[in-house]
């Protein structure tokens, strides 16, 4: 594919820069501001609804680090990069969402393991919209009553995944894969930690995380671009003009071999449900090559477990899973695992089968047709994300964190062969990173339907 | 921004095809949906798709298909059941990318369009039963399929919000066809034989009517033309389609279930009638208006209420079940606040009958409401969902007009609104404490 950068013609700002994909019919325009934030604008044409998303590379694994000017470590409790991003809602004159509101604009947030994302999405008057956004962003407002209110709140958030089976196996097996790395901790932390957060702890964490140079903003929809970089630069600098200090976090280091290499419980669902995970025995890659490895071990997945595999079909057969079985592989700096499940009448004897299944694998290689054929999928799969401007603007920032232009993406796709998928097959399912969680059901007190 | 959504051609009785050509996506969507009144045979019917995805005459197994879908970049093709009042919905759906955008020419959509013809019409029979007179479908691939729908249907309870919504809908309509599951019930499936669905397939495939989408940068004669030629099969006469909703409860005190569960989080739904007034009414702008103000956005009462000022939950919304008239009010709390969540959620619907809300809640909601609208021409598949509800009730909405009939409503048309709508059943899920 061609790409071609260029300084964006007429507004005469070096600093804006412009960037085509004229195959895949997308464009990309950027700023980077003096304070070391970056921002990114892919104007849409014809699409009614404009989006925008702010975000902080801060998620819940970021609870140990030095605040700005000290160097003493603290530790703060787990759940409060969710808990904060509940609480930027709140303003002295009460909800930023009735701001929204009055413009008829739909705000939201969400905060995962490594990243604080503030989204809203409307039709109609996007600049003023784009105001509030970066107005409420940079303003927190917390005292110790509103801290206290929302405690009740995320409680009932935090109670109500943990009435889904299907996140309480997947948090167990993150418990059993880490030792030590805060992945294993559930992203809004537990009822009782949210308990001890404070005003102040929320203050640390605003004003250690919340640094145009830790941050992102990106547009989508049919929007004039330079136009929204200049508002948006202009908002924010008036705001947040210099560079702040480089933010020190810390991170346990994390152990081979898994903390238990199985976890079971019983709880109340339909059957029992099976996740086995490997746990990556080497993490620390960003930028192209973090994206070349989850590719690749999503073509492995693919290729082993997929809908036009033998195993997942041998396995459907026998009765051993339905439509609920999938694979999945999360990547980051700091942490990588693949996941294998679903629910299964036979949880046992489903693992010792997927064993089976990944030895043959490993010992039989990737057929090239097979690759070829897969690797159609993906070059289709990789075009059509550009259809969604939510997907666009929340994949560029997530990427960004990552060090990847999204706009390189389908290209990057594109470049991984059949040695790298290849090599990867032999590296992905090492018996002792991993580990296996179920979830027994309970008696059914649950009605037929 | 176009304000007609789709281009309409009738292919026979009881076929309509809609397009929707637009440069806007890279992405065609093709989705096609036989309706089937809701009744004894939904498990049956629930089948029928899920058989035929496993194999056709020419990719006869699943992994087959599924490596010749990966051949087309990667091809979307999948059923689904969904139900709309009284309507239970076999869909198919056509995903797949336009050929300009992996270097492929104009004949892969006539591959994607063909496949789905091939699944539906061309189905893989069981060996021998063509010959004897009793078409079949494969055995093991029925026993198989029989497995997984009941698999799904259990499945419901580990998603407890689903399973609330639809065990508040069984007790609230209870002997209406609308109470059935869009799956049916796993008792209903265990006896199904390969014949009997064979002869249901046929059925669907004679006598239910077609409703035809497709959303792209394609040419609606070209289109027509293809599926005239691929589809051919299935473009005969059939029985139009009758409106499937209404309800009109008669006169009893409000029913209230609790069915225990050991939950970390109760929730409580409230089932409201709402006097009659549907998709189909000329009221239905202000039920809208009047559902909104009161449940639909951060802004609305509920939210403000029952989270914001009483800390108590972390959802709280209402929700319109706009086929039959009826509206759902609902939020997520411990399950000692239950009289305290029904309490608050009560007194804002009387606060709503009494038309006490203000200029700011309406304009809000009215903005919210617009917003909403108009981003469903970014999503075929809303842009589709619309057109359907329009056919399912007999009476089609646009997205223009509707936003204007918005801006029409009165305060006072909502009050009439809210003044119709009554408390109908309560239904509780969770641990509650004994009882007197």
């Amino acid at each position: 594919m061609n790409t071609t950068t260029e300084a964006a013609a007429g507004g005469g700002d070096l600093a804006v820069w412009v960037r085509t994909e004229p195959k895949l019919q997308e464009k990309v325009y950027g700023r980077r501001l003096p304070n070391g934030m970056e921002l990114f604008v892919w104007p849409k044409p014809g699409f009614t609804k404009k989006f925008a998303a702010l975000a902080t590379h801060y998620g819940s694994i970021d609870s140990h680090f030095y605040p700005p000017g000290s160097n003493e470590a603290v530790h703060v409790p787990d759940g409060i990069a969710h808990f904060l991003e509940h609480k930027m809602f709140e303003e002295e004159n009460g909800s930023v969402f009735e701001r929204f509101a009055k413009l008829g604009a739909s705000a939201n947030a969400y905060t995962n393991y490594n990243q604080t994302t503030y989204i809203f999405s409307c039709t109609d008057r996007f600049e003023e919209n784009l105001r509030i956004l970066i107005d409420f962003v940079f303003h927190p407002y917390f005292t110790d009553q509103n801290v206290e209110k929302e405690k009740g709140i995320i409680a009932q958030e935090l109670k109500m995944y943990r009435d889904e089976p299907a996140q309480e196996v997947y948090r167990h097996l993150l418990e059993a894969l880490y030792h030590e790395n805060p992945v294993r901790l559930e992203i809004g932390g537990t009822v009782e930690s949210i308990q001890k957060i404070t005003k102040e702890d929320l203050y640390t964490c605003y004003n250690t995380f919340y640094h145009p140079s830790n941050m992102v903003l990106v547009a989508a929809g049919d929007l004039d671009p330079e136009a929204t970089l200049d508002l948006a630069a202009q908002e924010i600098l008036a705001r947040r003009p210099r560079v702040q200090g480089e933010i020190r976090r810390l991170y346990p280091s994390e152990p081979k071999g898994v903390r238990e290499s199985r976890h079971e419980e019983t709880l109340v669902a339909a059957q029992p449900i099976l996740y086995l995970g490997f746990k990556d025995g080497q993490v620390g890659l960003t930028g192209e090559p973090l994206l070349r490895r989850e590719v690749a071990t999503a073509y492995v997945l693919h290729l082993l477990l997929g809908r036009s595999s033998s195993l997942y079909n041998q396995l459907y057969e026998e009765g051993l899973i339905n439509d609920d079985f999938g694979t999945a592989y999360i990547a980051s700096p700091q942490y990588a695992h693949i996941i294998i499940g679903g629910e299964t009448r036979d949880p046992k004897r489903l693992e010792q089968r997927i064993w089976e299944g990944i030895h043959a694998f490993v010992a039989q290689g990737i057929a090239p047709a097979d690759f070829a054929r897969v690797r159609r999928r993906w070059l289709g799969h990789s075009v059509l994300q550009f259809d969604s401007v939510e997907y666009i603007a929340n994949r560029c920032a997530s990427l960004h964190f990552e060090g990847v232009n999204l706009l390189d993406y389908p290209e990057i796709v594109s470049r991984v062969t059949l040695e790298e998928v290849a090599s990867r097959l032999k590296d992905a399912f090492v018996p002792e990173q991993a580990a296996a969680s179920i979830v027994w059901p309970q008696a059914a007190s649950g009605r037929k339907v | 921004m176009e304000a007609s959504t789709f281009v309409t051609r009738p292919l026979a009785e009881g076929v309509t095809l809609y397009v929707r050509p637009t440069r806007q996506f890279k992405k065609v969507t093709v989705r096609l949906f036989f309706h089937h009144p809701l009744g004894e045979d939904a498990g049956l019917t629930a089948l029928v798709p899920r058989v035929l995805l496993r194999g056709s005459r020419l990719h006869p197994t699943t992994a087959d298909l599924a490596r010749y879908r990966e051949e087309l970049y990667g091809l979307g093709l999948d059923a689904e059941i969904g139900k709309i009042g009284r309507d239970q919905l076999v869909e198919w759906e056509l995903t797949g990318v336009h050929p300009q955008f992996v270097g492929a020419g104009q004949e892969l959509l006539r591959q994607q369009l063909g496949l789905l013809a091939e699944v539906i019409t061309d189905p893989l029979w069981q060996d021998g039963t063509s010959t004897s007179g009793q078409l079949s479908f494969r055995a093991d691939y029925v026993d198989q399929e029989k497995r997984v729908l009941q698999d799904l249907i259990a499945s419901l309870i580990n998603d407890k919000r689903s399973y609330a919504m639809v065990r508040l809908y069984q007790e609230m309509f209870a002997g209406d066809p609308f109470s059935i599951y869009r799956y049916g019930s796993a008792e209903g499936i265990e006896p199904v034989t390969p014949h009997q669905l064979a002869e249901q397939y046929q059925r669907l495939l004679q006598e239910s009517p077609l409703t035809i989408f497709v959303v792209g940068d394609v040419d609606p004669v070209q289109i027509e033309e293809q599926l005239r030629e691929l589809w051919a099969q299935l473009l005969h006469d059939r029985p139009g389609h009758l409106p499937a909703g209404g309800w009109m409860p008669s006169p009893h005190p409000v029913r209230r279930t609790h069915e225990p569960q050991p939950t970390r989080q109760a929730l409580l739904y409230l089932g409201y009638s709402t006097g009659g007034i549907t998709y189909a009414s000329d009221a239905y702008p202000a039920l809208t208006m009047y559902s909104a103000i009161l449940g639909g956005f951060p802004h609305s009462k509920l939210f403000l209420q029952v989270r914001e000022k009483a800390s108590l939950a972390y959802f709280a919304w209402t929700r319109l079940e706009s086929t039959m008239g009826a509206m759902v009010a609902t939020c997520g709390i411990n399950a000692q606040d239950e009289e305290r969540a029904l309490d608050i959620i009560q007194h804002q619907v009387e606060a709503m009958a009494r038309g006490d809300f203000t200029e700011e809640e309406w304009s809000a909601t009215l903005e919210g409401l617009i917003t909403g609208l108009r981003s469903a021409y970014d999503s075929p598949n809303s842009l589709i969902d619309r057109v359907l509800m329009g056919v399912v009730n007999g009476r089609q909405r646009p997205i223009e007009e509707m936003i204007a009939a918005l801006q029409r409503v009165t305060k006072d048309q909502v009050v009439e609104v809210a003044q119709k709508v009554q408390l109908d059943t309560i239904y509780f899920l969770g641990e509650r404490e004994a009882q007197g």
